[in-house]
């Protein structure tokens, strides 16, 4: 009993220090978003400036992280968000981006995963295992592809280079597959006897029964392409119509500085709100779906 | 739906309905807080440089006149008055005991000079007779010369004669040795003698030529004395008295201080002066050193207000810096002037027609040079936006108002900012409250 103890005691030790690392870039990022944009500037700038020099040692200068901020201001806030319309309007092409291809996903892969659970075709298995392949290949690869079908089908520049290679990603239709495996399969054959067809089986009988996948689908594909960084870099040239994310990677160098901590926390925060409200049925779909 | 999920769903809705209304209104929020500016496009013209310039007006010749005598003198005209040629402009009434020992003074001046001359005359006489006789050989060099060489003639025939007898041993070679010195010597005296000779006929031919040049000189001087002699002769017949006239028309333009009638004047004392109508009048105006675009021959137009004469033209005769001031003299024909009067002068020089001229204002200058900003226009998220950029430009010509410019970069026209409710700097978004046709650069 006592050796079990100590066992846990290890255990959660670890897991809070983990945690701990995980969640430490956040707190910063948080608490740092409150700080006067002269406190970032003099902080975190890597030249010298006036309003920094008094920090330097001979000709360096140090960055002086800090998780409390000397002052409490919403300064940042207040020029992100009314002195900055290019992130406002940035942030909408990511939404722009992003929901067409959660929607698409969502009506491509739960027909598609029926399909491979429901098909008679003899070689659906080694098919699904190609689509699995190509799940796990990496992105950068699947660029290049992806880049000369754009070109050909000539939509390199518009958001549809980044949309349909999404709404026809191989995860959607695995995670949904993994959990209509787990699903008794007599309520199909049930409702096939009663004269069900397939679009009514999908719409009546399995999305009901799927709701946990279809949420943690959802939420995991909407926090995958609202980080999206690579698509956005490589097909889309005019800056105005990236997406916030390819955005943001260089909101410091175009002289946004001072406001970086409360964009990446403004930035931050749907997919926070997505998770919170979701957060049950991703636990859940996840687990059911044997992806654990 | 429990509670957690509604206070999610209504913290998430709240927050896309704030980014809304901020994504709605930030473009003008933001454009609120931009720097304004009115924007404009050179226009072409030409650059007028002007400035203004005074002068005192004055007599472009004058005729000086002066007392020929000591005297009593009587004026005949007043300053500012017009005169015809040869009307009296003033007399002398001389002192005649003065004029009489004036005369006895030059009298003996010329019976000195006579002495002078005659001595001089006798000199050069008694001169050319010496030269004659050294020329012609009578003079005492000759003599002298003459016995050295009849000495030498002498010594040769008795060395001749000892060397003979030197040969048989009859006499010792040191006697042959004495005669052979004495006859170097007699011939080193003979040199001598001749060398003095000629010495002292150039010494002779010197003196000759001073002797006729102080002849000529004293003959001047004599011709000179007769004349004074002669004038004083007459002015005392004449009781003393002499008149100046006007050489030319004109108009008196100064009566020397202290002189007036009835005064006492010195012999040569100056004591008017006459500015020559026929040759016109002159005046010097001071125009800032920044006037370089006039040059001697120039013709320019200028006023006397003084005496309403307006557009008068005049020609440039001469241009000196001078003191950071440019000196123009200007010579010009006018009438109703009678010098003194006060000039006033405007002058101006249009250039050329320059393809883009700005106000002064729109250029501005740093360490790299001259440039402008103008607003270029670039296509944003929310539509087109305006960038002030600077685009260096240079200077072809200025004026105190505005400058003719060259682009460095683009051969069009582009629209410069004119002016801003704040300072403005390069890469700044702009506000455009006023300016039309802009053109896309970016």
């Amino acid at each position: 009993m006592k050796a079990e103890k100590r066992y846990r005691f290890i255990v959660h030790g670890v897991l809070i220090l983990l945690s701990g690392v995980f969640l430490i870039p956040i707190i910063i990022t948080v608490s740092n978003s409150f700080m006067s944009p002269f406190e970032i500037i003099n902080r975190y700038s890597s030249t010298l400036t006036a309003s920094n020099s008094f920090n330097a040692k001979g000709v360096m200068h140090f960055v002086q992280m800090s998780l409390i901020p000397s002052f409490v201001s919403f300064k940042q806030y207040f020029k992100l968000l009314f002195e900055n319309p290019l992130y406002l309007g940035l942030f909408w092409n990511s939404v722009k981006i992003t929901l067409p291809i959660v929607a698409g996903q969502l009506l491509v892969s739960v027909p598609g995963a029926y399909a491979f659970e429901q098909s008679k075709f003899k070689y659906k298995e080694a098919v699904f295992f190609i689509y699995i392949v190509v799940m796990l290949m990496p992105l950068q690869v699947v660029l290049v592809p992806n880049y000369i079908i754009a070109d050909f089908l000539q939509i390199k520049g518009s958001y549809l280079a980044i949309i349909l290679p999404g709404i026809f990603s191989p995860f959607g239709v695995f995670l949904i597959r993994q959990y209509l495996k787990g699903m008794p399969k007599e309520y199909i054959e049930a409702a096939k006897v009663d004269g069900a067809g397939h679009f009514t089986i999908i719409a009546q009988i399995i999305q009901p029964m799927i709701k946990s996948a279809i949420a943690a689908l959802v939420i995991l594909t909407f926090v995958e392409y609202w980080n999206l960084v690579d698509q956005a870099i490589v097909f889309i040239q005019d800056v105005n119509a990236e997406p916030l994310s390819a955005y943001l990677s260089r909101f410091a160098e175009g002289g946004g500085l001072d406001m970086v901590f409360a964009a990446s926390c403004f930035y931050m925060l749907p997919t926070v709100l997505i998770f919170l409200y979701g957060q049950e049925n991703i636990v859940e779909g996840i687990h059911l779906s044997g992806m654990k | 739906m429990d509670a957690h999920k509604k206070l999610i769903l209504k913290i998430g809705l709240i927050f896309a309905g704030i980014l809304l209304c901020l994504t709605f209104f930030s473009q003008t929020i933001f454009n609120f807080n931009l720097t304004s500016v009115v924007v404009d496009y050179a226009k072409a013209g030409a650059i007028t440089r002007s400035a203004d310039g005074k002068g005192v007006v004055d007599f472009a010749i004058c005729d000086t006149y002066y007392a020929g005598i000591a005297g009593k003198i009587y004026l005949s005209v007043t300053e500012g008055e017009t005169v015809e040629a040869g009307k009296i402009l003033f007399s002398i009434v001389a002192d005649l005991e003065d004029l009489r020992q004036d005369l006895d003074g030059y009298n003996r001046n010329g019976d000195s000079l006579d002495l002078r001359l005659q001595k001089a005359r006798g000199d050069r006489t008694y001169e050319e007779e010496q030269l004659n006789r050294i020329k012609s050989g009578q003079s005492d060099y000759d003599n002298e010369i003459a016995k050295i060489s009849l000495s030498m003639q002498i010594t040769e025939k008795e060395l001749a004669d000892l060397k003979a007898l030197g040969e048989v041993g009859a006499v010792p070679q040191k006697e042959i040795d004495n005669k052979e010195s004495d006859l170097a010597n007699l011939r080193l005296q003979y040199q001598q003698q001749a060398e003095r000779k000629q010495k002292a006929i150039s010494d002779m031919e010197k003196s000759l030529a001073d002797l006729a040049y102080q002849i000529e000189e004293t003959e001047i001087d004599i011709s000179a004395n007769n004349q004074e002699i002669e004038r004083l002769t007459k002015e005392i017949n004449a009781q003393g008295e002499i008149s100046v006239k006007a050489e030319n028309a004109g108009v008196i333009r100064q009566i020397n201080p202290g002189i007036n009638n009835g005064a006492f004047v010195a012999k040569n004392q100056s004591v008017m002066q006459t500015g020559v109508l026929s040759e016109g009048f002159k005046t010097t105006f001071e125009l800032p050193e920044s006037v370089n675009y006039l040059s001697i021959g120039d013709t320019v137009n200028f006023n006397v207000g003084s005496r309403s004469i307006y557009n008068i033209d005049g020609e440039v005769k001469g241009l000196v810096i001078a003191d950071g001031r440019l000196k123009m003299e200007v010579q010009f024909r006018s009438e109703n002037l009678a010098g003194g009067e006060t000039a006033e002068i405007k002058v101006q020089d249009t250039s050329e027609l320059y393809e883009h001229v700005l106000p002064n204002n729109v250029i501005s200058e740093d360490n790299r040079g001259s440039y402008v900003l103008y607003a270029e226009m670039a296509k944003g998220f929310w539509g087109y936006e305006y960038y002030a950029r600077r685009m260096d430009v240079g200077v072809v010509s200025h004026n105190n108002i505005n400058s003719a410019i060259r682009f460095h970069s683009y051969e069009e026209n582009i629209p410069v900012i004119v002016s801003s409710d704040r300072m403005v700097f390069d890469g700044e978004r702009i506000r455009i409250v006023s300016g039309s046709d802009l053109i896309a650069i970016k």
